[in-house]
């Protein structure tokens, strides 16, 4: 492979893979991005940002044929993939390719899925779909972050518009010509900015790509082209998006190393940066009382500062960018999943309380990826704990059991007692025949006894 | 006062000040704007467009100009765009290498003719989307358009997302975050135009902006602080959030334009009416009388929407 045509040689890496070519280990990764990712999606089906963009889709008219994971509603093949990528990451408690930063099972899992339910492809077809567009995703992004994701770009909107347009071309079968021009459609309307953490716009970033991958190779199944390189070069994507690219590290190893391997699924529900310090506070939680502390001096990388600064969040969707809101759920409620950064928790007194008394300090020799956290006490007593790999980080992954028990928190408040055979058959999608009848088991209407347990 | 905020307020307080009529020159940037998008609406691309929204898209009262499919406004926006740009017809700011007419034509159509609004209004949400774009692409060009980007299509977005704001009846507040939405779905490659792909582009800008302000009057949020934030529209789009500080909200929306024919005579004329008898005589025998018509509708006092669409229907027969 030449580094001067990236875009062929991720495509041919795309045509050249079957589901069986991957090592046992990308398959199992895949299939656990397939499982987190639905079980978020009927989680937060029915999140404030969810319903408001339904009552969009409705004000526009639209409709269509295709289900969606956790609702009634039929939309679009287009509409049900931005729902379901809109749903999977507004509590911020997905997945995270965590060299880039970019979360794959929002953006890529739906395109995938709304293409087969369109189509009424299988399984097997998603399954193989959701690895190879998670594959080129974050290659892509490996090229150009961090600098890309420094100078404000959301990576998962951007890249993840690519990586949609392969999933939905693998499953509409694009032959490799029209899957290299659903790259190029894709890719001139990456986008997402990082100014929006905090706000529901965030969430419509992957949402928006996996919808416009869908699209894209849908126009380029019908003959729309682009440019022959849309991904490097003067006036394309790479290049307008960072001021480094670097496609030698797009096309490492392709084919033989799989970077979807490093995708690590989150056990809080708000920025990856923020999940140290979560752990600390965890973790000294019973050492004193919160209403004897005097201060909390939490040391960390500056990047925590420039993506979670939010001192007095005044919502959920604020909560989730405040190391300062985490260390308080974290002490105070021992946990740091939805119910945590809630827009009622964000503005409780107890939390707002300890929130003012943590004090953070940046220091570049922290790693990204660690924390020291200290409570100090009205006597002056220091309670000190040193975070050095966060739960869910590559060093420590959530064990199996682990994603199987916060899926299962997420479906059964929707799904009742249909709960563990739709994870069930979540978590090994590639064996389904028919992804359609997987969809309607999650809708809530669905319910054999007419109430949800 | 930031710089979102300073803008926001200043196109809103304009655009809801019921005083002076419209100027003149915004009906002629839209009646050529409608006329390009008559000439072009039978292009393959067109028809391809028009193919996705109507299986995709949602049964609405908009549709393109002299077509007849129910498209709803987003996918309207979208295949109107791509009539506008194959029109061959051209609003340029020439100092700025700008041209507005295709995206602000497909959004004030498509959200117009949803909405039922008075042809009034239409002027008033172009007259806010032009001023918009031209004061944003005053603090970017030329270096946007060297860096690779089609600054025609990027900073239409932002003007469309106003004008659209206008026509659902946003408050400041509200306008500011269609803004925000909209930004967040940014796009225009350089290296597609020139493809068949680059005719999509002004069209998308269009209809992303639709998008982000039936979000918004749903209760969707974003950033009220987009253009001058450190992660905001100028950091990622030139690298440095301090060139915001160029934008200048007093700008007018169409002093110095020039409008502009791709066709065979390739003229280009002032904005006015004179102006556009000028240029439409050399894009089709047809356009002439077309876009006279539609002058002659939108400046009529209290015409409507449905004026318009008889006017198009009358001038196609």
């Amino acid at each position: 492979m030449t580094t001067g045509q990236v875009t062929e040689a991720l495509v041919e890496l795309v045509t050249d893979t079957d589901w069986e070519d991957l090592p046992g280990n990308a398959r199992e990764i895949t299939r656990q991005t397939i499982g987190n990712a639905a079980a978020l999606a009927v989680g937060a089906a029915s999140h404030e940002a969810a319903e408001t963009v339904v009552r969009t889709l409705r004000r526009l008219g639209r409709s269509g044929a295709t289900g969606v994971l956790g609702r009634d509603e039929r939309w679009s093949p287009f509409d049900a993939a931005a729902l379901m990528g809109l749903a999977i990451h507004v509590e911020d408690f997905d997945d995270t390719h965590l060299p880039t930063v970019l979360h794959p099972g929002p953006v890529i899992v739906p395109a995938a899925l709304a293409a087969a339910l369109s189509c009424g492809e299988d399984g097997r077809r998603v399954a193989r779909a959701v690895a190879l567009g998670t594959e080129v995703a974050v290659r892509l992004g490996n090229g150009i972050c961090p600098d890309h994701f420094d100078r404000g770009w959301h990576v998962t909107g951007t890249t993840g518009h690519v990586g949609a347009a392969v999933a939905a071309g693998v499953v509409l079968g694009l032959d490799p010509e029209r899957l290299r021009h659903a790259i190029a459609i894709a890719a001139t309307q990456a986008a997402g900015l990082t100014e929006a953490l905090g706000t529901m716009t965030k969430a419509l970033h992957p949402g928006r790509a996996a919808a416009h991958g869908v699209q894209a190779a849908v126009l380029a199944g019908r003959g729309l082209t682009g440019p022959d390189e849309p991904l490097i070069g003067p006036g394309s994507f790479a290049h307008l998006t960072s001021p480094r690219v670097d496609p030698a590290a797009m096309l490492a190893g392709a084919g033989h190393r799989w970077e979807l391997e490093l995708n690590a699924f989150k056990p809080y529900a708000c920025g990856i940066v923020s999940h140290p310090v979560l752990d600390a506070a965890v973790s000294l939680r019973g050492a004193v009382g919160p209403d004897r502390i005097d201060r909390v001096e939490v040391v960390v990388n500056p990047v925590v500062l420039a993506v979670m600064g939010k001192t007095d969040p005044r919502s959920g969707l604020e909560s989730k960018f405040s190391v300062y809101h985490c260390f308080a759920v974290g002490f105070l409620d021992g946990a740091g999943g939805p119910p945590e950064f809630s827009d009622a928790r964000a503005v409780a007194s107890d939390v707002r309380a300890l929130r003012s008394r943590v004090n953070v300090v940046t220091t570049p020799e922290v790693p990204k990826g660690a924390a020291q956290v200290s409570v100090v006490d009205v006597d002056g007593r220091e309670y000190r704990t040193d975070v050095t790999h966060a739960t869910g980080s590559a060093e420590r992954p959530m064990t199996a059991e682990q994603l199987s028990a916060k899926a299962t928190a997420l479906v059964r408040p929707v799904l009742g007692d249909r709960t563990a055979e739709f994870l069930e058959r979540a978590f090994a999608l590639d064996d389904e025949a028919s992804p359609a009848s997987w969809v309607e088991l999650s809708s809530p209407s669905n319910d054999p006894d007419g109430v949800v347990s | 006062m930031t710089v979102t905020e300073e803008l926001t307020t200043a196109l809103w307080e304009r655009a809801n000040d019921s005083g002076a009529p419209p100027d003149e020159s915004l009906a002629v940037v839209l009646a050529t704007g409608l006329t390009a998008a008559v000439l072009g609406r039978h292009a393959d691309a067109v028809d391809l467009a028009v193919e996705v929204g109507a299986q995709y898209g949602g049964v609405g009262r908009s549709t393109v100009p002299g077509r007849y499919e129910s498209l709803d406004p987003v996918a309207a926006a979208t295949a109107t765009g791509v009539a506008v740009t194959l029109g061959g017809l051209t609003v340029r700011d020439e100092a700025l290498d700008l041209d507005a007419l295709a995206p602000l034509t497909a959004a004030v159509w498509s959200v117009g003719t949803d909405r039922d609004r008075p042809l009034g209004e239409w002027l008033r949400a172009l007259e806010a989307g032009l001023a918009a774009q031209r004061a944003i692409a005053a603090a970017m060009q030329p270096d946007h358009a060297r860096d690779g980007w089609d600054a025609s299509t990027t900073t239409a977005v932002l003007g469309c997302a106003y004008a659209a704001g206008h026509l659902v009846g946003c408050g400041p507040r509200d306008l500011a975050q269609v803004v925000g939405v909209a930004a967040s779905q940014s796009l225009g490659m350089g290296s597609a135009v020139g493809t068949p792909l680059g005719l999509f582009h002004r069209g998308k800008a269009a209809a992303h902006a639709v998008l982000s302000a039936y979000l918004v009057e749903q209760g969707f949020t974003g950033s009220t602080r987009v253009l001058e934030a450190p992660r905001g529209w100028f950091a990622v789009m030139m690298g440095d959030a301090s060139r915001a500080e160029g934008v200048v909200s007093g700008r007018s929306a169409t002093d110095g334009l020039t409008l502009g024919s791709a066709g065979r005579g390739r003229a280009s004329a002032p904005c006015s009416a004179a102006g556009m008898d000028q240029v439409m005589a050399t894009a089709s025998p047809s356009a002439t009388a077309v876009a006279a018509a539609l002058l002659d509708t939108l400046t009529r006092p209290g015409a409507t929407a449905s004026d318009l669409l008889t006017t198009l229907t009358e001038a196609k027969a």
